[in-house]
């Protein structure tokens, strides 16, 4: 097979593969004046609703609330109406994500070497997401069992599954088990960069422990876990993982910074991630941005300059703004920048978003966007843009 | 058996007769215990998160919200159609469960659960306040809102009403163009002692509700727990009342596309 026919075959399963998206979206924490945890059980965002985000999910999001043409015969709906509360008894509480779309990744074309490349449309339906979650409550309010299982689209493993003590009236926690790390915003798509190049997205987890508190306006969150993004470790270093930031009702900001040493590399690699970010909610708009810096270092541990030691310096950055058109309806406007080597020129890429997200009933969205993708011309794949359609349905 | 029944109904015309000669507060229902159980069930599944197990406001999901939920253990209600410093009638609040409270996080629950599921958790909410079980009903001063017959908004009466928002104080904390900015403002306090900032009019929502004739029963009972005083004995007369209403209601106005992009209250809430 030519070199444009396997980049082709390649581009369809890469981008299909790599569509994945997840739930939270920090764009309405910002407008709201919240903090992730006031609608998810995970502190740091993401993954199950509490009963308070079930139920905004019911009242405030939705375009429609089910139930009007109902209102004559409430009884028929049984013992709460249309209120959907996914709680069994007073020990468990379920959730579910499920997120289906069409991706139609148009033709491009580039060159390498004096070589034209090519890589051809393509249409494919995919799951990029099936989420199944328990909340079992221990001891109510102070001590939980939690689990995020992916049950889709391939087979079941765990996402997150950890044990969490906390303290409510000061937002004190102590989780343990394998869980997303806290670092920086919990965007909704593991192919915005700076997610993507960070490694802390919905596709990576570790295992560890983690501890957090929210005094007042402020948020500290620290993890210490096995490091190398949960694979093999040197069981001697960890990864330590950590944000703190000030959550006010318009705007927040948050630096992150992880340190990990933990490579079974016996060249020594290490990586440290440092970043910040910020956000802004009025009224119908919100705004967001984050912007990271990555070292990775392969070389002695003690991080002399050797003739075989490497160090690489890359840096990414995502902007949202974001207009609440109408009630459940979101307009998008988004720009990824990642420069993958600073030492070099003229090699960096990006990405634009313009869409729309449409909570049409409780518990279901529809959205789409269309990606405007720019990379260097011998890296056809990244300058192929994309229109995603999605129904995303979730309790 | 037919004499006991007897008993009953002379005993029933009896009390209805000497309401109507002079109405008093109607004695409290007995206890239904499934309806008990059915507002139990929907306040620990719908309520709980905000107003917490206790009713006291400190549900898990309270600790962020601006303004915190209600305490529902002080028997303090803003809604209200009765006099104030009473507890409110179960209309009112199953009216504030429906409607939701604009400018907070209490959502409309009108769609969601029924009539009956409504009255049921009006009922469980008032009831963790112990004035509930130990106060006789209070009585409404306020008609209900289809009762009420509004006089018309005549330019007459904006004039009026806007003599009387000088004369009557509200501009100390509303401030003349009624955007909660008068001289009296700061350093208001709730009945709990945090700051409270008075309604901004010209943003277009009443936390009561919008219509005149909810903002006439606001001006009426005012509203508890906060500064806004009832001007039932202030303002007897009807001509007096629906000319505030009118003109406090006028405040309310479109700002522009800046108010429609960064306004912090979305029309349809």
């Amino acid at each position: 097979m030519d070199l444009p026919g396997r980049l082709a075959r390649f581009a369809v399963v890469a981008l299909v593969l790599a569509a994945s998206t997840a739930a939270a979206e920090p764009y309405l924490a910002l407008r709201e004046g919240y903090l992730c945890s006031q609608c998810h059980v995970n502190r740091t965002g993401g993954g199950k609703r509490n009963s308070f985000g079930v139920g905004f999910a019911q009242t405030v999001m939705p375009l429609w609330k089910v139930g009007p043409w109902d209102e004559g015969s409430p009884s028929s709906r049984g013992a709460l109406g249309w209120f959907t509360d996914p709680r069994l008894g007073d020990h468990v509480s379920l959730g579910a994500e499920l997120r289906f779309q069409n991706v139609t990744t148009f033709a491009a074309t580039g060159s390498y070497l004096g070589q034209k490349l090519s890589a051809p449309e393509a249409n494919n339906f995919a799951i990029p997401e099936g989420q199944l979650y328990v909340e079992m409550s221990l001891v109510k309010n102070y001590l939980l069992l939690y689990l995020d299982e992916t049950v889709a689209p391939e087979g079941a493993s765990a996402r997150e599954a950890f044990v969490m003590a906390q303290y409510p009236a000061l937002g004190l926690y102590l989780k343990a088990g394998r869980f997303l790390l806290p670092y920086g915003l919990r965007l909704p798509d593991d192919n915005i960069f700076v997610r993507q190049v960070t490694g802390f997205n919905y596709a990576n987890q570790d295992l560890g422990v983690e501890a957090g508190i929210e005094p007042g306006p402020a948020f500290f969150h620290i993890a210490v876990t096995n490091g190398n993004g949960g694979g093999a470790d040197n069981n001697v270093k960890k990864q330590i993982t950590g944000t703190a930031g000030v959550a006010i009702k318009h705007g927040r900001i948050g630096l992150c910074y992880s340190w990990d040493d933990s490579s079974t590399d016996q060249s020594g690699s290490t990586r440290r991630v440092a970043g910040g970010y910020v956000g802004t909610g009025w009224g119908r708009f919100s705004a967001l941005a984050e912007a990271d810096a990555i070292r990775d270092w392969t070389g002695p541990p003690d991080g002399k300059t050797t003739p075989t030691a490497t160090a690489n310096w890359q840096w990414a950055f995502y902007g949202e703004i974001d207009l609440l058109a109408y009630k459940g309806i979101n307009l998008k406007a988004a720009y990824d920048f990642n420069d993958p080597d600073i030492d070099l020129a003229n090699n960096g890429r990006e990405r634009f978003t313009l869409g729309f997200d449409a909570m049409v009933l409780p518990f279901l969205g529809i959205s789409a966007y269309y990606y405007l993708r720019r990379d260097i011309p011998q890296k056809v794949l990244g300058n192929q843009d994309m229109l995603v359609l999605q129904i995303h349905a979730y309790l | 058996m037919s004499r006991a029944l007897l008993l009953i109904c002379a005993t029933l015309a009896a009390a209805t007769s000497r309401g109507d000669e002079n109405p008093a507060p109607a004695p409290p229902a007995p206890r239904d215990l499934a309806r008990e159980l059915l507002g139990r069930e929907v306040y620990l599944r719908a309520c709980v998160a905000c107003h917490g197990d206790h009713g006291d406001g400190k549900g898990p999901g309270a600790r962020r919200l601006d303004p915190l939920p209600r305490d529902f253990t002080l028997g303090v209600y803003k809604f209200r159609s009765t006099a104030s410093g009473s507890l409110p009638l179960l209309d009112d609040v199953v009216r504030t469960i429906s409607a939701g409270v604009p400018g907070t996080s209490m959502p409309s629950w009108a769609n969601l659960l029924s009539e009956d599921e409504r009255r049921a958790v009006a009922d469980y909410v008032l009831g963790f306040s112990p004035r509930y079980h130990e106060e006789p009903l209070s009585e409404r001063i306020v008609p209900p809102l289809a009762a009420l017959r509004p006089l018309p908004a005549t330019g007459a009466r904006l004039a009026h009403g806007k003599a009387l928002y000088k004369a009557a104080g509200c501009i100390e904390c509303h401030g003349p163009l009624g955007r909660g900015d008068g001289r009296a403002a700061k350093g208001l306090k709730d009945e709990t002692g945090r700051p409270i900032r008075p309604l901004d009019f010209s943003r277009g929502f009443y936390k009561g509700g919008s219509t005149p004739g909810d903002v006439y029963r606001t001006f009426i009972t005012g509203l508890d727990g906060t500064p806004m005083p009832s001007f039932a004995s202030a303002l007897p007369d009807e001509e007096d009342r629906w000319s505030l209403v009118h003109y406090v209601r006028s405040l309310s106005r479109p700002r522009g596309i800046w108010s429609w992009l960064f306004g912090l209250q979305t029309p349809w809430e």
